[in-house]
């Protein structure tokens, strides 16, 4: 017996030493990529060489010598998805290519932290919604400023808010569905992606409204959006590119748009302002973003190269026509104060939520 | 029939071009490979593959994707079977009743057996896809958050009354899986539990290497105990075609059970194959005349986890085609394709994209026939696996785990978590808790827990949504009975 459990363990020590070889071969191989990170980091503050463990021809400015990775930190099939899917597909990035990485979870933190842990060597980028990381921040969720401390690249997208019910529900207007809230406060059921952005652009409704609904909220805009569909809420609130495809199938019907201005794809549909409801409204921005302390000459070289993107008349069409999202191009230095709007906004909605 | 009409098609469509043909085995062929080795699943392959397919227009993409997820869900059963270790989740419950039987000597039967029951719900529920797709879209959209809680509660009570013989360690593993997939951010409102500080565990346990460090890398611990027996006898007796006359009687009606559970799973977004798998046996275990030969290696086991995981796969494709909504991680990665091929899912897809509906179709079906020739022709070299020494099967099999640990989400801490979960799984299994019931904790978890607090938020608080549906209590009930009924029988015997 005690020779019997003396092999045993001899065995599990021979396991486990194999494996400890194993996760230091990885482990090095992880270490020769920080070591790359690292030293564009330390040249990152001054020294020209820093583009050289990553960038082959110096004389023409950084470029990738491997593949690029883009995180997106939702589930495949979303609306950033879709979005990271179609610019991977019309980038060009002088011979590499660019995959996507779908790292979802902890209401798009999780995503969002790998990237901002990711040596910033130019090969790993995120794609996110500016409104999103400013409101985590300010709410608590997200530890890190990314809006500070990431480098903002550049905003493709902006994907403005949509109200809407399901093509059997009793309300036919904006109109009416202010006038059953107001007899019911709290009662109707709003179904939302549980993020905090879209928590702050339902606040910011309700309060330009004056009235108060039952904030149901899920993982995922196909999942409000279904819950919708199936009956099980009254309204949902979603980007106007999650709601156009089912508007024109007949199964959805758009009230209005949370937004500053009515959008080309929906012209007929008034925004709330129209109504004569005035408050902060803001739409879905996705941008670009590189890991704190990117030396600017590679978020530069992705400027160049999505604003390339940007101006293929086939991305275009393809956003705008077959998936319904709307496109604008914001460039890294009118980032700023996109930026410091965006913060503007979501810290008065974190006051009034202290209120 | 609209249904058909498409399928007609995308069979022009793929008689027209010899070139699908290749795809289509080249991709069954890797989807079984992936799916037949511990710890890489049909999901990396696609992964993998993804990249490659932008390249390719629309119809060659689905095609070579959906080849390889029908090979990666059908190929799981080989190890189960062989090695006693599920080559991905799909195949648990095939290792009950697989195993034995192999060990028995009659391996060969077990993989023919399994390969075609994989083939029935393959069929089956591609035929439901084809004729009842919009009409089956609407069971998803009936599942609101309390139906979902029900059917994991559900599959919990299912979990535990699969460990009949000692219920007080069954429950044991449901709860340690429920408190596995505590970890990280809570669903709703993204606050960190169990993370220990670590924003790495943000995200949870991931669910690839939790997976094979309960299945893969604690069975290979367990298995070292006998590293020096001989391996079990073999009769491989020739090849066959077709199951012969009476290897499956009385497994008709396991069977068509079995294929409408996989298909309705199928349907449900995040249940997944592996539940479909274990729901399916218990179903065959609980309605047998004679329960108690389940798991010493009778051919029902086989039959009812096979076909039903299979289904899964034509049910999963239901609501993706028409609601946007991924069934599982590969059907997720499948909506990514389409989008990247210029194609959104959803209603409209059945007017606009009628070809390409029909491409799915055809190379459903078709890839599911492709696999049963594939899987018949490479059957002889699979029962050779048996032959090589453990002392090399074992360490590949690790490294292959820690190789797909690692790369399903490019991150080296994944790997620790592999073998963390894999060394307490050991522990746990030598004290005889069954990890079966903690591998749907951990599944379910997440679905009873987030579903439960959206249907209180829609309550506003109260829980009495969940008492007004009859589908949720419908299926509570279920999982109840089955619980007691297990009991009973087990009492009845001892």
């Amino acid at each position: 017996m005690k020779k019997n459990l003396s092999h045993l363990f001899a065995r599990l020590w021979a396991f486990v030493l194999a494996f400890a070889l194993l996760l230091s071969g990885c482990g090095t191989g992880a270490d020769t990529t920080q070591d790359a990170g690292g030293s564009s980091e330390s040249a990152g503050q001054g020294a020209e060489e820093s583009a050289e463990p990553v960038g082959q021809d110096t004389e023409e400015g950084w470029k990738p010598t491997t593949s690029v990775n883009l995180i997106v930190p939702y589930a495949a099939g979303g609306g950033t998805d879709i979005m990271a899917r179609a610019i991977a597909q019309y980038i060009d990035l002088d011979g590499q290519s660019m995959y996507i990485t779908n790292i979802e979870g902890g209401a798009s933190t999780i995503g969002a932290m790998e990237a901002y842990h990711a040596d910033n060597d130019g090969l790993t980028l995120l794609l996110h919604t500016l409104e999103a990381t400013a409101f985590s921040y300010v709410e608590g969720t997200l530890t890190e400023n990314l809006c500070e401390e990431m480098v903002w690249i550049a905003c493709l997208v902006e994907d403005p808010y949509a109200i809407s019910v399901a093509a059997g529900s009793p309300y036919e207007s904006m109109e009416d569905l202010i006038v059953a809230a107001r007899a019911n406060p709290g009662g109707l059921r709003l179904a939302s992606n549980a993020s905090s952005s879209q928590r702050g652009i339902v606040q910011g409704t309700e309060r330009a409204i004056g009235v108060e609904f039952n904030f149901v909220p899920y993982d995922g805009g196909a999942n409000s959006r279904a819950a919708v569909l199936g009956g099980h809420d009254d309204l949902v609130v979603h980007a106007l590119s999650e709601a156009v495809p089912y508007a024109t199938s007949g199964d959805l019907r758009i009230l209005a748009l949370a937004s500053e201005a009515r959008s080309e794809l929906v012209p007929d549909v008034p925004t709330i302002k129209d109504l004569g409801y005035d408050g902060d409204f803001f739409s879905a921005s996705r941008c670009f973003i590189l890991p704190p302390n990117t030396n600017e000459e590679i978020a530069r070289y992705y400027e160049g190269k999505l604003k390339e993107v940007f101006e293929n008349e086939e991305f275009q069409s393809l956003m705008l026509d077959t998936h319904g999202i709307n496109t604008a191009f914001t460039d890294m230095d009118g980032m700023k104060d996109k930026i410091s709007k965006t913060m503007r906004i979501a810290e008065e909605f974190a006051s009034s939520l202290e209120e | 029939m609209e249904g058909v009409s498409s399928l007609i098609l995308g069979f022009q469509r793929l008689a027209a071009e010899p070139w699908l043909w290749l795809l289509m085995f080249g991709g069954c062929i890797l989807g079984i490979v992936f799916g037949a080795i511990p710890g890489l699943t049909g999901t990396l392959a696609i992964t993998l593959l993804l990249p490659f397919t932008y390249g390719m227009n629309a119809t060659d993409a689905i095609t070579l994707l959906i080849a390889i997820y029908v090979g990666a869900v059908s190929g799981a059963l080989i190890s189960a079977i062989l090695l006693n270790i599920p080559g991905t989740a799909a195949s648990v419950a095939t290792t009950f009743d697989g195993s034995p039987m192999a060990k028995k000597g009659r391996a060969g039967d077990a993989l023919l057996i399994g390969v075609f029951s994989s083939l029935i719900g393959g069929l089956f529920s591609g035929v439901c896809l084809i004729i009842v797709a919009p009409q089956l879209a609407k069971v998803a959209l009936m599942f609101g958050s309390w139906e979902y809680f029900a059917m994991g509660v559900m599959g919990l009570c299912v979990a535990v009354s699969l460990t009949a013989k000692d219920r007080i360690k069954g429950l044991m593993g449901a709860v340690i899986g429920l408190v596995m997939a505590m970890v990280g951010m809570d669903p709703v409102s993204a606050v960190n539990r169990l993370t220990f500080g670590r924003w790495q565990l943000g995200a949870g346990l991931a669910q690839l290497p939790t997976m094979m460090g309960l299945f893969a890398l604690a069975e290979v611990l367990a298995q070292t105990k006998t590293l020096r027996e001989k391996a079990y006898e073999l009769q491989f007796t020739g090849m066959r075609w077709w199951p012969r006359k009476g290897l499956l009687k009385g497994c008709w009606k396991t069977m068509s059970v079995g294929a409408v559970i996989g298909t309705l799973v199928g349907i449900l977004p995040g249940v997944g194959a592996s539940v479909a798998g274990m729901l399916s046996y218990t179903q065959a275990k609980q309605t047998a005349k004679d329960p108690d030969k389940f798991g010493t290696g009778c051919e029902e086991g086989i039959v009812a986890s096979e076909v039903a995981n299979n289904a899964v796969c034509g049910g999963a494709l239901i609501p993706m085609m028409t609601l946007g909504i991924p069934g599982d991680m590969v059907t997720a990665i499948l909506l990514g394709a389409l989008v990247v091929h210029g194609i959104q899912p959803g209603p409209s897809l059945f007017n606009t994209g009628k070809e390409l509906v029909g491409v799915i179709f055809f190379s459903y079906i078709v890839a599911n026939l492709v696999m049963y020739l594939l899987m018949m022709l490479l059957m002889r070299y699979f029962v050779k696996l048996l032959k090589l020494p453990k002392h090399y099967l074992l360490p590949l099999v690790l490294l292959m785990c820690m190789t797909g640990a690692i790369t399903a989400n490019n991150r080296v801490f994944d790997a620790w978590v592999l073998l963390a979960v894999g060394v307490a799984g050991y522990i746990l299994k030598q004290s005889e808790v069954s990890v079966t019931p903690m591998v749907l904790g951990f599944i379910l978890g997440r679905i009873v827990e987030s579903n439960f607090r959206t249907g209180v938020f829609s309550g506003q608080g109260s829980i009495s949504g969940l008492f007004q549906s009859p589908i949720a209590m419908v299926l509570i009930a279920f999982g109840v009975v089955m619980m007691v009924f297990a009991g009973k029988s087990s009492k009845r015997k001892g």
